[in-house]
């Protein structure tokens, strides 16, 4: 094995490091959060700037040409910024199926306006009765002359109420819960038919009850094959576990780190709480739930980087199982050891522990992931 | 980035493979290779010709330097090595005498003393442990063991005390012991067992059935140059396994992830299994994946330690921890067999499991917590010692 990284990686890893370091405090991460759009359209464009929305793409499609590996590293230090904007959503989800699914035109239709960060997009495809099951698909898509008129209901849209333009899975053929007939479409978010209900997620992040009602959509807008769509679906779906999951080290290291100076300098019965051996014990393994999800988040960046399959799927479903476990463990101990304060909404604990929660339901809990892992 | 073996690394895995089958896998059946490990008499030759080969190929002692009989081996190889090595339960490669002995006699002992190497690199003098007294925690201060200068031949030296657990220490030919020097000061010492003035009682252990030993020394007699000049943090910090260089003890992942899936296998063969333990299984190996990954950071780093990195301590703590969740795992998944105690082999115990062997990890496991995380509190400069230490400073 190599864990070494390029000086590339090195370099954006520092990159975004820094940024979230000295330009994405806290106290103006909740002011941006707090704010209608729910984040701050003037990092969106930083961010467009430094190239980052550009990179999990090829050069080719006018991207950085990363993969797996610079999608870890920068989700790492954004997850220890708690950033708000949605890269996930926009980058990763839509901006991914398109990338591994997408037509030569399509790439050229949407993808440069989420590398310049002119355009959001948002990846409908959780429905309300399928839990984490991607194939169970109430939603139809039937075919109309040239085009397809869409009907059905998605649930939780990411980035929705932000989005330009749509990528949404619906079933073009076979039953319910078919692995086969599930097809990807891309649209404008405005098109006739689509109605938004928004609200804000616990996690501060902005969301989407989508209902699609005689949607009308040009063929051009099958990602793919009809019927062929759900491993361009997983795939991606894959990269935002990957992205989540670094996303959570990051949080889990911050909530260590600041949880082992906390009790450095809290005082009880005459000296720092960090005396006592057994919150010392539980830091400690705060420190190694933190070390193990870093590591199979290596693990799982390299395998997937190496090429998509079953190893790479376990590897990511392994990673995801050690994300939810140990950001469950570090976030609540960090809350306890905060004692009351870390209830509180003006200290970052409290933030970073409700992310790492949500982060574990995201694309499938422990549960489901350990299932897909022992299955794989 | 890269998660597989370079194509060197492969060729050399390929070649340790060929030598643990020529001399270990192909030498008996399974069940006698198991009872291998409990010193069986019946195992005897067999043992013998595992450490005979391990000589003649000069691969004894690989992690040493390569002047005292060392190989030069890269991290990777020697990771290779030991991990290949625990994964197929071959007799170990890693004694006490030659993981930890024979180190601080090269770094700490004078000539006299790393004239015992040579031996220890033949596996021809085995060495065990004295630092556990009976009723006594594992602390310094509690220690009552003295060791005394003759009163008119300041040269002869003597050792007088009660060593207890001391594993191997049936068999045993030395001892690195710790004694009082006087009140103040603690010494370790080296002292030979084959004498007059001592004698081992022996003592079951719940985790293998291989007695440990309690060791009485009653005006033992010392060689004059047989007390090491290194504190007993330094040794407690090395038997931590937290030399810099030390990654002997980091290899465990490849013997873990076998063990799993082959419970998990045999597991699926049952009628009648609760789904609950498959998905154990699962668990752990997700667990062993990251320790996988864990060890290899160790590996790339080369032990070498910095604010960012992976301290060996950590590792090695979590290995011993997922050692002793597949002992409770296997316990769960034995079922009735659970139940039988038979007071010899491994094997015998109707089936392939030990159910002793649980407690004794969970044991283990309670032990290496109070050992190492105080070490990892270090790293994460928690530990009140340090505290302490800066508060005398200022």
């Amino acid at each position: 094995m190599d864990f070494s990284f390029t000086e590339e990686q090195t370099l954006l890893q520092e990159s975004v490091s820094r940024f979230m370091q000295n330009d994405y405090g806290f106290e103006a991460r909740q002011k941006n959060a707090s704010t209608e759009q729910g984040f701050s359209a003037e990092n969106w464009q930083t961010f467009a700037e430094l190239g980052w929305l550009g990179v999990p793409f090829s050069e080719a499609d006018g991207g950085f040409g990363g993969g797996a590996i610079e999608t870890a590293l920068m989700s790492e230090q954004f997850g220890r910024g708690l950033l708000i904007e949605p890269f996930l959503a926009t980058v990763i989800l839509a901006g991914g199926v398109i990338k591994h699914g997408g037509s030569e035109e399509q790439k050229s239709q949407y993808l440069p306006g989420i590398i310049d960060g002119s355009k959001h997009a948002a990846l409908a495809f959780v429905e309300p009765q399928a839990r984490f099951n991607i194939a169970d698909i109430t939603t139809t898509a039937t075919a109309d002359g040239d085009g397809y008129v869409l009907n059905g209901y998605k649930a939780v849209v990411l980035n929705g109420p932000q989005a330009d333009f749509l990528v949404v899975s619906a079933r073009t053929s076979g039953e319910q819960r078919d692995e086969d007939g599930v097809s990807l479409f891309v649209m404008d978010a405005a098109t006739a038919g689509i109605s938004r209900r928004d609200y804000p997620t616990v996690d501060a992040f902005r969301a989407s009850e989508i209902t699609f009602e005689n949607v009308k959509i040009g063929a051009d807008s099958l990602i793919g094959e009809a019927g062929k769509g759900l491993p361009i679906l997983q795939q991606a779906i894959d990269d935002g576990v990957l992205s989540v999951g670094a996303e959570a080290v990051g949080c889990m290291e911050v909530l260590y780190k600041d949880t082992v100076e906390y009790c450095k300098q809290r005082e009880q019965f005459g000296q720092p709480i960090g005396k006592f051996q057994v919150l010392q014990h539980r830091m400690v393994d705060m420190f190694m739930e933190h070390e193990q999800s870093k590591s199979l988040m290596f693990m799982a960046a390299m395998r997937m980087a190496e090429g998509y399959g079953a190893e790479a799927q376990k590897a990511v479903s392994a990673f995801k199982v050690q994300v939810g476990k140990s950001g469950k463990f570090v976030g609540q101990n960090a809350v306890q050891l905060h004692g009351g304060m870390g209830m509180t909404e003006e200290l970052n604990i409290g933030h970073y522990f409700k992310r790492l929660t949500i982060i574990d339901t995201l694309f499938g809990n422990v549960d489901f992931h350990l299932q897909r892992f022992g299955a794989l | 980035m890269r998660s597989e073996f370079s194509e060197s690394e492969q060729a050399f895995a390929d070649q340790v493979e060929g030598f643990i089958t020529e001399h270990w896998l192909d030498r008996a059946d399974p069940q006698r290779r198991l009872r291998a490990w409990l010193n069986d008499d019946d195992t005897q030759a067999l043992r013998r010709h595992w450490y005979q080969a391990l000589v003649a190929a000069g691969w004894a002692v690989p992690h040493w330097p390569a002047q005292f009989g060392g190989c030069n081996w890269s991290a990777a190889q020697l990771h290779i090595w030991f991990s290949a090595c625990i994964r197929h339960q071959t007799p170990s490669v890693l004694t006490f005498a030659t993981a930890y002995v024979g180190p601080l006699l090269m770094e700490f002992g004078n000539s006299q003393q790393q004239a015992l190497l040579p031996k220890i690199a033949r596996f021809e003098a085995s060495w065990c442990l004295g630092w556990a007294e009976p009723g006594k925690m594992l602390d310094d201060f509690a220690l009552t063991t003295r060791i005394r200068r003759h009163q008119s031949d300041p040269g002869k030296m003597y050792v007088t005390g009660t060593k207890t657990r001391v594993v191997e220490g049936m068999q045993a030919l030395w001892m690195l012991g710790i004694g009082r020097l006087d009140e103040k000061e603690i010494g370790v010492f080296l002292l030979p067992l084959d004498q007059g003035g001592v004698s081992r009682t022996p003592k079951a252990a719940l985790a293998t059935g291989q007695p440990m030993a309690e060791i009485q020394m009653q005006d033992a007699v010392l060689p004059a140059w047989g007390t090491l000049s290194l504190s007993t943090e330094m040794l407690r910090r090395r038997l931590s396994g937290l030399a810099e260089s030390d990654l002997t003890s980091l290899a465990d992942s490849g013997a873990l992830t076998d063990q799993v899936q082959r419970l998990k296998a045999q597991l699926q063969n049952e009628d009648n299994v609760e789904q609950g333990l498959v998905r154990d299984c699962d668990a752990l190996a997700v667990e062993i994946l990251g320790l996988k990954a864990m060890e290899q950071r160790i590996v790339q780093s080369n032990g070498a330690k910095s604010s960012n990195d992976l301290p060996p301590t950590a590792v090695r703590l979590r290995a011993q921890s997922l050692w002793s969740k597949l002992s409770e795992l296997q316990i769960a998944a034995f079922g009735y067999y659970a139940l039988p105690f038979v007071d010899g082999a491994l094997s015998d115990n109707e089936g392939p499991i030990d159910p002793r062997r649980s407690s004794g990890d969970m044991d283990m496991t309670m032990v290496m917590r109070r050992m190492l995380s105080p070490n990892v509190a270090t790293e994460l400069a928690l530990d009140p010692r340090d505290v302490l230490a800066q508060e005398h400073d200022q």
